[in-house]
């Protein structure tokens, strides 16, 4: 089993690697090269000049690279050139980071717990209730994220005024925000006023957002458990008489979830792709819309990070789902 | 003829049903599946709308007719009238005439850039699966790399290389973005392949290696990545519209995209919401559409895969 955990680290770790050689060919092909990148496309010949001293720019690429994994390591990821004009980018990513997280978290855990348990009821009982959210499925995954969420705006927002259109709850004063999950935050303070306006303004992006895991989940819950059903072992369990939970818990889900498991950690990835979309409609200052006002203002500090971290979040992930399924499946770990 | 590729898929797929079925029985089994039948349907009305919208517009979509309407009065959005019966855009167009021409710029970034993802990624799934060993490993190490970066936001990256973006910005950051699907498809179809007994009474027989390949083994091993390149349709026109909504795609809006269509209404949704409505329905149907046909299709001809 270690040895299993051993491998795949060392292989994300190559991943990562080549991914950083990726990112820097990437902020070289940059339109205007990493000065203007860096500057701007406005800034004076001396400031390129000292730019060029400073950052060795005359040296040869595989100096420029080796210093560049450095100042990665080092944590220093640049300077902001767009929005957050002079501003560290690790002071951007973390403050902008817990409003992502709490978002991700909160859309994979309604996608996953009503998939899975929807899925699994919709295999076992088919007919009329099965097709239904069998095309609902379909439909959502047809659906533009950004269309969602423009709908769910405008219906519940902007027509109804139930809930909040933009932002995010502002709790700084407040109530101590420790780790700035504004649900969490509310809960550790054991504030309910503050809680329910956390809810208020998470409740849009989250369902705009858990929109497709929930599809994608609940399919491959579906097919899996549909597919297990027919195994012998669970017609031997029934005619031994074990109950209905115990087949359905014991034999049934857990055979059924191997897949489920790896589909979650590849969402995880595209989580964050629809954050970037759904952020941006709701104004909802995290890192997707951070990334999106990057990508108009050509920020390319900020992008390289962003994407930095979140190629190493989702890597991260998938050891996770890797080592889980291992877990669950002696057969993964022998690979 | 590119533009009827669409249609083409669901045939091309069932010719390519292994172990010698007869195509005839594919197609009637495929024809009792009302999805693939629904699927089916759409693409059809979409690429005959796609090729003939010149001739279906009643006016240019880029000409600015009702503009004066436009500023003359307090409402600048056209409402339905004679001659425009969906009415204009902010810029005095006719929507009708622009959902139109819309559906042919759609297809084309839809299809270019599907068929863009399918050549590269069956190239590079070929090499790795006729040369194995070393080869192998490294192409997709290369493809794992790729994976590490969720796919849409790689498609943004890319996109945001180009200083002015314009519609094969778009082509090519989808296109790319589709590369390790299609290798890791074409990839897995090949090793089958290999180990097929046709494969080795081929060479048995000393046929030439490149013609093993491209005579016995791709055209047997092509149906999955056909049969994906008909899901991918309906996620290029959707990673279009995302990329336009971003700012990333076309904009020179003479001869519009829904995409971006969808992406220029989203700043007048509160108070006209049909604008976006029109452009977004357009794209649900007909990723529907290719949805519906592709999964049945992948069903009906290899009932092992599902996702």
């Amino acid at each position: 089993m270690y040895r299993f955990i051993l491998r795949r680290t060392v292989q994300a770790g190559a991943t990562f690697l080549a991914l950083t050689a990726i990112l820097f060919v990437w902020l070289r092909s940059l339109p205007g090269g990493p000065l203007d990148a860096l500057l701007g496309e406005n800034a004076s010949p001396q400031d390129r000049a000292k730019l060029v001293e400073s950052l060795g720019l005359d040296e040869p690429i595989w100096t420029q690279y080796v210093r560049y994994l450095g100042r990665f390591w080092n944590g220093d990821l640049g300077v902001s050139t767009g929005v957050w004009r002079g501003a560290p980018v690790t002071e951007v990513l973390l403050t902008r980071a817990p409003a992502t997280v709490e978002l991700a978290l909160c859309a994979l855990v309604i996608g996953t717990v009503l998939g899975v348990s929807v899925g699994y009821w919709a295999a076992t009982r088919r007919g009329v209730f099965d097709f239904a959210f069998l095309s609902l499925s379909v439909l959502g995954l047809a659906v533009p994220v950004f269309f969602t969420a423009f709908v769910l705006k405008y219906v519940f927002a902007v027509r109804a005024g139930w809930l909040p259109p933009s932002g995010r709850a502002d709790l700084q004063g407040v109530i101590p925000t420790p780790t700035g999950l504004t649900l969490f935050d509310s809960l550790l303070a054991g504030d309910g006023a503050a809680l329910l306006e956390s809810v208020r303004y998470l409740t849009l992006p989250t369902v705009a957002l858990s929109i497709i895991p929930f599809a994608v989940i609940f399919r491959l819950t579906r097919a899996s458990v549909a597919e297990t059903l027919q195994q012998d072992f669970v017609r031997t369990a029934t005619a031994k008489g074990l109950r209905n939970r115990t087949i359905a818990g014991r034999h049934v889900l857990r055979n059924s979830l191997l897949p489920v498991i790896t589909v979650i950690g590849l969402q995880a990835g595209g989580l964050f792709a629809g954050a970037v979309l759904t952020e941006t409609v709701f104004n909802y200052r995290g890192l997707g819309q951070s990334m999106a006002l990057a990508f108009t203002t050509r920020d390319y500090a900020v992008l390289q990070a962003l994407i930095m971290a979140v190629a190493v979040l989702y890597l991260f992930v998938n050891i996770v789902v890797d080592i889980t399924n291992a877990l669950c499946d002696p057969r993964v770990r022998m690979q | 003829m590119t533009s009827a590729r669409g249609g083409d898929a669901p045939a091309a797929g069932a010719r390519a049903v292994p172990a010698g079925r007869s195509s005839t029985r594919t197609l009637q089994r495929l024809l009792r599946q009302p999805a693939f039948v629904v699927g089916a349907v759409i693409t059809c009305v979409f690429v005959v709308l796609a090729v003939a919208a010149p001739l279906l517009a009643p006016h240019d979509p880029g000409a600015p007719l009702l503009l004066d309407q436009v500023r003359a009065q307090a409402n600048p959005v056209p409402g339905p009238q004679d001659g425009f019966p969906l009415g204009a855009d902010p810029a005095g167009r006719d929507l009708l005439s622009r959902l139109l021409v819309g559906a042919r710029q759609t297809l084309i970034v839809g299809v270019l850039a599907t068929l863009g993802g399918l050549l590269g990624g069956a190239a590079l799934g070929l090499l790795a699966g006729v040369f194995a060993g070393k080869t192998d490993t490294l192409v997709m190490r290369v493809v794992d790399v790729m994976l590490a970066i969720p796919s849409l936001l790689m498609a943004f990256s890319i996109a945001a290389l180009f200083a002015r973006p314009n519609e094969w910005t778009l082509i090519v950051a989808i296109a790319i973005v589709q590369i390790p699907v299609f290798a890791r498809l074409m990839r897995g179809s090949m090793l089958v392949q290999r180990g097929t007994d046709h494969v080795l009474a081929a060479r048995a027989l000393g046929v030439r290696p490149s013609a093993v390949v491209f005579r016995h083994m791709v055209p047997n091993a092509m149906g999955p990545v056909i049969v994906q390149g008909t899901l991918s349709l309906a996620v290029s026109i959707l990673d279009a519209a995302a990329l336009s909504f971003l700012g990333l795609g076309n904009p020179d809006d003479a001869s519009p995209e829904w995409g971006q269509m969808l992406g220029g209404a989203q700043q007048y949704f509160n108070s006209y919401p049909h604008l976006a409505i029109y452009p977004a329905l357009c794209i649900i149907v007909v990723a529907l559409g290719f949805t519906l046909a592709g999964e049945s299709l992948r069903e009906t001809l290899d009932p092992r895969t599902r996702r």
